[in-house]
């Protein structure tokens, strides 16, 4: 029976071999965020909530020199930034811009990152478009073509795929919301 | 002949006849083509404000002609009001230049005034109030092209913050048609270029190009300035 190896030997065969291990280490894999804006959009956002909008309203010039408003109720189901979950949320929007296409619809749920209210009272989508998502009847943000770089951070999506949208869990969203926040 | 036998006959000739065949498909994608379309116009008169002879009519500049009255104020340092004017002027001709284009734009002349955050204010009634020649009703200056040199006309209007350089890529420029005549016409709009955008002659571009894309949305999508 050969003789065990002496204690110094043995650990030096094991540093060794430890050694060699370590290069060969895969790298972390990169996380993309999210939603690639989603820094941007919450360090300007004074509104983040998810919810359903209750009513639609448009406020007429009390006289000839004022201009047109939209009046437009939520109903928050997620409170994340400036206001809070159950409670109604009341916004205007300047008028004009529903003929550019920001417009709402009753019943519509909706993800929105919202300007901090201007010296008007007025508010509206951070980035435009970058700030609106459509949410689905489970509760997943869709995120459109033109919303895109967008992800779960777990799952990158091959470029050449070109998916025609994607589905984010709300906790998905809201672990991206936390780092983006804190960062 | 039945008419089950007459597609019987139909199938049969397209199987045996690749002629025949080849004949068939070309014939139909002459006839679906006549029925696609790239798109249609945004603006159409309704039924409950246009006049009655007007329903279904796309709306239209009046004459295809847009009268357009810019800022008095500068655009920016780098573009002080003449070389603002050459930047709309310039702008619009992307648009009017098209071979297809039925508009055109004109520079009637200048706003009253310089158009700034401290004339777009909110009134005790929480009622907005600017400029009587950008408001809706002003269709004497059918369109006012606002040079918003420290982005706060754009702050006011979307939002604090909105109109930081930052955000240029969705705020540089935008706008709305805020009157429509009765009779089927566009009677007045605005246009908020935000000079926090327009800083270097490398920004030109991308100004013109926001300027294009927020005209695409008032109308060519449309079609309406197009014959």
């Amino acid at each position: 029976m050969p003789a065990p190896l002496p204690r110094f030997l043995t650990a030096c065969l094991i540093f060794f071999l430890a050694s060699m291990a370590a290069p060969a280490e895969l790298p972390r894999p990169v996380e993309r965020p999210a939603i690639p804006k989603i820094h941007s959009l919450a360090h300007k956002a004074g509104y983040i909530f998810s919810g359903t909008v209750k009513s639609v309203e448009r406020i007429a010039p009390n006289n000839a020199s004022s201009v047109p408003v939209m009046r437009i109720t939520f109903q928050v189901d997620k409170g994340y930034v400036g206001v809070r979950s159950g409670q109604q949320l009341v916004i205007h929007e300047c008028a004009g811009l529903w003929q550019s296409g920001e417009s709402y619809r009753r019943g519509e749920k909706v993800l929105l990152f919202l300007y901090p209210l201007s010296k008007l009272g007025l508010t509206s989508p951070v980035g435009g478009m970058s700030g609106r998502f459509a949410m689905d009847r489970g509760g997943r943000i869709v995120i459109l073509p033109g919303q895109m770089g967008i992800g779960p951070s777990h799952t990158p999506t091959p470029v050449e795929e070109a998916p025609t949208r994607i589905l984010l869990r709300p906790e998905d969203f809201v672990r991206a919301l936390r780092a983006a926040l804190e960062n | 002949m039945t008419h089950s036998s007459s597609v019987g006959d139909l199938e049969l000739w397209g199987r045996t006849h690749p002629f025949f065949r080849l004949l068939l498909i070309i014939a139909l994608i002459i006839a679906l083509v006549r029925l696609a379309q790239a798109g249609g116009p945004k603006y159409i008169a309704g039924v409950s404000y246009f006049n009655s002879g007007t329903v279904g009519t796309p709306l239209t500049w009046p004459g295809g002609v847009i009268n357009y009255y810019t800022d008095q104020g500068d655009l920016s340092s780098f573009f002080p009001g003449p070389s603002a004017d050459a930047l709309v002027a310039d702008s619009f001709s992307q648009w009017t230049s098209v071979s297809t284009a039925a508009i055109s734009a004109v520079h009637s002349g200048q706003l009253a005034e310089n158009v700034s955050g401290a004339n777009v204010y909110e009134n005790p009634d929480g009622s907005i109030s600017m400029p009587a020649d950008i408001q809706p009703s002003a269709t004497g200056t059918p369109l006012g092209v606002v040079y918003d040199e420290d982005g706060s006309v754009t702050d006011a209007f979307l939002g604090q913050g909105a109109g930081d350089e930052s955000e240029c890529f969705s705020n540089a420029v935008f706008g709305w048609i805020d009157n429509f005549a009765t009779d089927a016409y566009f009677a007045h709009a605005l246009v908020v270029i935000n000079g926090n955008c327009a800083q270097t002659s490398s920004q030109q571009n991308d100004v013109e190009y926001r300027w294009c894309a927020c005209w695409g949305e008032f109308w060519d999508s449309t079609g309406a300035g197009e014959r």
